[in-house]
């Protein structure tokens, strides 16, 4: 994804109705006036996750965390 | 004779037989009576039940039986962690029947199990999200250095009330610094454990993938002792790492050889304040006095990271508390609201791109780790804001702690130092996966030649302990 391919703020917005998720008016301007922050931070992923091969669902669970750091092993102990 | 303010120094007098453990409870529970008010610590207090379990302490004592450096020792448990005496509020209005269970955590289960007394439950931003609400009805956790500062949070009153001396150690949680952030602010140690290596069964969560249950004392050794009992793989808990629970930490190990990373990618800046440059700069000199060989370093992908980590767990926030939202929206204080409802705006795609960037990121910092035996950097490069125009998003741009919650790694919180104002630094030290016991060493190591973790604020003072024995 590219900057600027993001859904539109009304488009963001009809996701949230669609889920039946009505914010008043207070807590729809705070997450209007932030969603181009928010949309700056989904680039920023976008940016590194869309370019990587990555096989697999990658997801922490216990293994995952086992693993954490690369090929870390937790101590026996 | 005055209150021990560590654990450890608790720890002796109590075997000493110095004051018991009914004493030391009453000294904490009179610093409570005399400053809750005005620093918003408690949710609820559990007096008659802590009590009970002192004598019962004293009782073991008196017997000879020893479970250890926590038995008879007051400790505070954060609101979004179970216990058997009272429902969880996680400081907020919203009903879930989940949070109304009135059963031990695995890690309060376990603190008892070590003759720990639970002195009762303790404030956090509302749902752990870390962003103040006055409009909350809950204690404002405020700043035991200067009362109109926030705490930090969102282990707000874990934080506060070690720094009072309210109790002698807490549990927090962390999904992005919760337990760092309010360490730093109110100068004691706060440890984020390795993703896994504590269970979080019974606590509401923030982000799945994210969270991890902690110590908050005022030293590393302390935090190490707390650690230590908390640890281990519980079946509840499918993130539980496969570790022993009840097997003892590793002896502190030797750290000739080691070498330190200096991460000052945060130091630059008009809004880093000069005075937390020079501490910071002391603390790595410090440091390096030690033995320990010092190597620049940046951290890698760490806007990446970071953006990766808030994304996930907006997104596992709303997943959790989407029903909620839905159903009774208007329960929800308005900041958690919108931190919530923010989640719903990230789609499926957007969130496993994310996962993709953590493991990309966990995997460079492991090359880094090859390197590098440890990582400092500052936790925060300002001192903790006053409460009044508390400004949450200027204050989260001075806050480094999202990064190492993304990737999984143990990361502590040291105070390091005051400002003019006389507010505590902190700077952050963080080690490979499961290299907790280490990066303890390494704190415990630079508090053993400094004294910033110990100080308290002058207006509180120490509480006397009547000990009439």
């Amino acid at each position: 994804m590219q900057p600027g391919e993001h859904p539109t703020w009304p488009q963001a917005r009809a996701r949230l109705a669609a889920e039946g998720i009505e914010p008043d008016p207070g807590t729809e301007a705070v997450l209007r006036d932030g969603y181009p922050g928010l949309r700056g931070l989904i680039d920023a992923v976008h940016a590194v996750g869309d370019a990587a091969e990555l096989d697999g669902l990658l997801i922490l669970d216990a293994g995952d965390a086992s693993a954490s750091g690369g090929a870390a092993t937790p101590p026996a102990s | 004779m005055d209150a021990p303010i560590t654990i450890a120094e608790a720890a002796a007098g109590l075997r000493s037989r110095t004051y018991s453990a009914v004493e030391l409870l009453a000294s904490c529970t009179a610093r409570a009576d005399a400053l809750d008010a005005s620093l918003g610590v408690y949710i609820a207090r559990f007096d008659e039940a802590a009590t009970a379990a002192a004598r019962a302490a004293d009782r073991a004592f008196a017997v000879g039986e020893d479970r250890g450096q926590l038995q008879g020792v007051p400790i505070g448990v954060k609101d979004i962690i179970r216990t058997e005496e009272a429902a969880t509020t996680g400081n907020t209005t919203v009903v879930n029947p989940a949070w109304e269970v009135c059963e031990d955590a695995t890690v309060v289960a376990r603190l008892r199990e070590a003759g720990a007394v639970v002195t009762g439950k303790l404030t956090t931003m509302e749902l752990a999200i870390g962003v103040p609400d006055e409009t909350e009805p809950f204690p404002y956790p405020r700043n035991p250095w200067d009362t109109t500062r926030w705490a930090g949070g969102s282990s707000s009153g874990s934080a506060s009330g070690v720094a009072a001396g309210m109790f002698l150690g807490a549990l927090g949680s962390d999904t992005g610094g919760s337990i760092r952030l309010p360490a730093t602010y109110c100068g004691i140690t706060g440890h984020k454990p390795t993703f896994g290596l504590v269970p979080k069964d019974g606590v509401i969560p923030l982000g799945n993938s994210m969270d991890v249950v902690g110590p908050l004392a005022r030293t590393a050794a302390d935090a190490r002792t707390l650690l230590g009992v908390i640890r281990g793989h519980a079946p509840a808990d499918a993130c539980s790492a496969p570790i022993a629970a009840g097997a003892p930490m590793p002896a502190p190990s030797s750290i000739d050889g080691l070498t330190l990373g200096v991460d000052r990618s945060h130091l630059d800046g008009d809004a880093v304040d000069p005075a937390f440059r020079d501490a910071f700069e002391a603390a790595v000199e410090q440091l390096a006095g030690h033995g320990l060989a010092l190597v620049d370093v940046s951290s890698p992908m760490y806007d990446e990271v970071t953006a990766a980590s808030i994304i996930t767990w907006n997104s596992e926030a709303y997943a959790y508390h989407r029903r909620a939202l839905r159903e009774q929206p208007g329960r929800f204080g308005a900041s958690a609201r919108a931190v919530f409802m923010n989640g719903g705006l990230i789609g499926a795609g957007d969130y496993i791109q994310a996962q993709k960037v953590r493991r990309l990121g966990r995997e460079r910092v492991a090359r880094l780790f090859d390197e590098v035996d440890l990582i400092i950097g500052p936790t925060a490069t300002g001192v903790a804001p006053r409460v009044e125009g508390l400004d949450f998003a200027q204050v989260a741009a001075s806050v480094y702690t999202n990064y190492w919650s993304g990737l999984g790694n143990p990361a502590v919180n040291i105070p390091i130092g005051f400002s003019a104002e006389g507010l505590p630094f902190g700077c952050q030290l963080a080690a490979p996966a499961f290299a907790d016991a280490l990066l303890l060493d390494v704190a415990e190591l630079y508090q053993r030649d400094t004294d910033f973790h110990l100080r308290r604020p002058a207006s509180l003072g120490r509480e006397p302990l009547d000990a009439t024995r």
